[in-house]
């Protein structure tokens, strides 16, 4: 069930003490990175069971293993709309609070090696940014908005 | 038990139906065995009992059929049963065999006092001859003092009249006495009688090298005749006597060996294994079921059932087993409230006794960790708002102590304890008042309230009458708090309280909380499990049928009014088409509701799990499990449900405010 990482990119191996490892993923054709360590688990997106009178991000339960996971959608949790017929979808299983969350995704990227000097402030876009939002890391062809997923939950309760 | 097979042989005998006769026959001198405590219950007996009965119902339908079918094993299964009755007549012997005592004694022992005998050899006591002469004039009262003093320091087992006395004024009796005390002690406490010890033999005779050969080939005998089934037991039932015979030597190991301590979690986990298990046997069943279908499979597929039932029947007794480890005693956490009662009757300086009954019923590990705080929150609030002060209850004419009564008993499947005072009771009036001024009620709806419903009151958020909170009680933390832990175990709470003469809180609970029965409905097209403990019953169920009876749908039903809840709009999901829906009457403490689903699929054991912190506040649904075919299904909490469908309309909006704070 669990899908093994992309090969690390290797290109600044050693280069570089401060380096970051960064799982980027994609919503909407955007392109977002969470930090590697705060990842327990990948999983594909098997049928999750709806659960009535349920906040409407939270998609349902999952059992992994005999262990229950609330699924979320981390579309609903950055407020875009909902999309049809999505097939590459998989679910980052993160450590929030006491209990284990699955997140929701588009399509997982790959990992990526982040320089500190490749992160800048999200300060660079937005004057206000929102306390989940880390950073902008550029790095080779991509942009990943940094993300802190687990504070994407901090107004929801 | 014994007596219903025993009547079955008779019956049987006298309708010539001599295969149940003598499976009857057989059957009753096991049960006999194990009714007087002969032989221990055993895995191996069990299996061997439940095998009967399965037997019972083959010979009923050879019979039927007209075929001598499975005679083979018929001839198999008595066969066990009567190697049983003589294992344990070669396990009798092998017990008393190393004592010195005379075949002529033993031989004249009832089936009681053998027992109590052996009883008390496996105890580890001593056994001691004691030769007493009585008087024959007041032989009755001196027997009776004799029994009185030996009473004090062993068991008698038997006593015999030794024949040996000559002067025919008095009588001697050699009496059979097992006691823990050495001889010595014994000497002074009976010093008109002659004390021996009856000394084991000194050539260890082990075992009697007769008895050897049947018991080593019995088991195996056994094993080969319950077929290919079966696994072999452990070693260790394998050879009972080994066992025994260590215990024999010593006493105290025993003593030490039979408790062990576990972690709770480590139950947790065995709960689960077994869960995972019984996930595998719905998916043997449902493949068994595909199997059924293609007739060249008929054959495996028949087999494949039959060990599909075997297997379910020991998944079954591994549950209860487990369950049963994980029971302790309510007396665990009653003990701590009576120190409770103690500290705190000083503070208030209000005299008070617990009385405490049913300390020995027992529930589950977990629920009676959880139960401390509502319990000591319940009894707190008996002594400071229902315990009068001194002063008041002698105006009143009560005695000056109060009563605060803790009572536990098992009611099916459920565990009550009642927080009972005979204290000042509630005033339904100022509790009104209280809820008017505090704003939990308004004036219109107090009109309408019934006496219940008022007393319901001090499960209300927020709620207190005393203006002047204790250090105790009515510090913010109230009664909605006593309701919310409760209702998280699965339990309700209920009031009620007579003006002037007491309160009597009720606690209800399940037994256990790991695994439950559920039964499978479908609302909305999705599927959802009730617990089965609190479903009453299920109807068919037609739209026609429905009354309105004061703004709400009910149905008649035996002549009462049932009110009457369409489970997709309680849940907020869409409908989905149906031909024909169920009403499932569920039942809570004194409510009634019954619940329209769509579709009833049957029932189900599931192992519960609780929902992850981020669902926890999402009311109406208890936890989820997984299904055979892994999927998984969300338990409503039946308990939850009724109340809001009771809650009035105010209630409702408040409580649906609270769960989705967006």
């Amino acid at each position: 069930m669990t899908q093994l990482l992309a090969p690390l990119d290797h290109a600044h191996d050693h280069a570089h003490s401060e380096a970051r490892e960064v799982l980027g993923f994609v919503i909407e054709g955007s392109a977002y990175g969470v930090d590697i360590p705060t990842i327990a688990e990948i999983l594909r997106l098997l049928e999750v069971t709806p659960v009535p009178r349920a906040p409407s991000f939270i998609l349902g339960v999952l059992s992994v293993r005999g262990r229950l996971v609330t699924i979320v959608s981390t579309r609903e949790l950055l407020r875009i709309p909902p999309a049809a017929s999505l097939t590459r979808q998989r679910v980052l299983l993160i450590n929030v609070g006491k209990e284990t969350l699955g997140f929701v995704v588009d399509e997982v990227l790959q990992v990526f090696r982040v320089l500190r000097e490749e992160v800048e402030p999200p300060e660079v876009l937005t004057d206000d940014p929102a306390p989940h939002a880390l950073g902008i890391a550029r790095t080779g062809s991509e942009t990943l908005i940094l993300l802190d997923l687990a504070r994407l939950l901090d107004d929801r309760w | 038990m014994f007596r219903l097979v025993h009547t079955l042989k008779g019956l049987s005998g006298l309708f010539g139906a001599a295969q149940i006769a003598g499976l009857s026959h057989e059957l009753e001198n096991v049960l006999d065995d194990l009714r007087l405590g002969r032989i221990d219950l055993t895995p191996l007996v069990l299996d061997c009992l439940f095998q009967a009965l399965d037997l019972y119902s083959k010979i009923l339908k050879a019979e039927r059929d007209n075929t001598t079918a499975g005679q083979t094993e018929i001839e198999g299964t008595l066969l066990s049963l009567a190697r049983i009755s003589q294992q344990n007549a070669a396990a009798g012997t092998t017990l008393v065999a190393p004592y010195e005592i005379e075949p002529g004694l033993l031989g004249v022992l009832s089936e009681y006092e053998e027992h109590r005998l052996r009883a008390n050899i496996q105890e580890g006591q001593r056994l001691y001859r004691i030769f007493v002469k009585f008087t024959l004039t007041s032989f009755e009262t001196s027997l009776d003092e004799f029994r009185e003093l030996a009473k004090q320091a062993g068991e008698i087992i038997s006593y015999l009249p030794t024949g040996a006395d000559t002067d025919p004024n008095t009588i001697e009796l050699q009496i059979l006495f097992g006691s823990p005390h050495a001889i010595e002690s014994l000497g002074p406490l009976f010093p008109t009688a002659r004390v021996e010890e009856v000394k084991r033999r000194k050539t260890s005779p082990s075992r009697p090298a007769g008895s050897l050969a049947p018991r080593r080939d019995t088991p195996a005998g056994m094993a080969a005749v319950r077929g290919p089934i079966m696994t072999m037991p452990p070693p260790s039932e394998l050879a009972p006597h080994d066992t025994t015979r260590a215990i024999l030597q010593d006493p105290t190991v025993r003593s030490v060996s039979q408790t062990v301590r576990v972690d709770i979690r480590k139950l947790d986990h065995l709960m689960m294994l077994v869960g995972e298990l019984a996930i595998v046997k719905t998916a043997m069943s449902r493949l068994a079921e595909r199997m059924r279908a293609q007739s060249e499979l008929r054959r495996p597929t028949g087999e494949l059932l039959r060990l599909h039932k075997s297997f379910e029947r020991h998944l079954l007794l591994l549950q209860d087993a487990i369950l049963e480890v994980r029971m302790v005693p309510l007396g665990q956490v009653f003990d701590k409230l009576a120190r409770v009662v103690r500290q705190f009757s000083r503070e208030l300086s209000k005299d008070v006794n617990l009385v405490i009954t049913g300390a020995e019923t027992e529930i589950d590990k977990l629920i009676v960790e959880e139960l401390s705080d509502p319990l000591m929150h319940m009894i707190r609030n008996a002594l400071d708002h229902g315990i009068e002060a001194k002063e008041e209850r002698v105006r009143v004419g009560k005695p000056v102590v109060g009563t605060i009564a803790l009572n536990a008993f098992q009611k099916g499947n459920h565990v009550v304890i009642e927080v009972e005072d005979d204290g000042q009771g509630i005033d339904a009036d100022a509790l009104m008042a209280s809820a008017l001024r505090l704003g939990l009620v308004n004036a219109d709806e107090v009109r309408s309230m019934t006496r219940r419903e008022v007393l319901g009151l001090i499960f209300q958020p927020g709620f207190t009458t005393k203006r002047a909170a204790t250090d105790l009680s009515g510090r913010g933390v109230g009664l909605d708090v006593v309701k919310n832990n409760i209702a998280r175990l699965g339990g309700v709470v209920d009031v009620t309280s007579e003006t002037g003469t007491g309160t009597k809180l009720t606690i209800t609970l399940p037994i256990t909380l790991a695994i439950i029965n559920v039964l499978l409905v479908e609302v909305g097209g999705q599927l959802f499990g009730l617990p089965l403990a609190n479903v009453d019953e299920v109807l068919g169920f037609v739209d026609g049928a429905l009354r309105i009876v004061d703004g709400a749908e009910t149905i008649s039903l035996r002549g009462a009014s049932l009110r009457v809840c369409r489970m997709h709009q309680l849940l907020e999901i869409h409908p989905a088409e149906t031909l024909r829906s169920s009403l499932v009457v569920i039942t809570v403490g004194q409510r009634r509701v019954g619940f329209v689903v769509e579709r009833m699929l049957g029932q189900e054991s599931v192992v519960i799990k609780s929902l992850g912190e981020s669902l926890r506040r999402v009311r109406g649904i208890a936890g989820a499990a997984e299904l055979g075919d892994q999927r998984v299904v969300l338990i409503l909490d039946a308990t939850g449900l009724v109340e809001e469908v009771f809650a009035t309309e105010k209630e409702t909006i408040r409580l649906r405010a609270r769960s989705l704070p967006t």
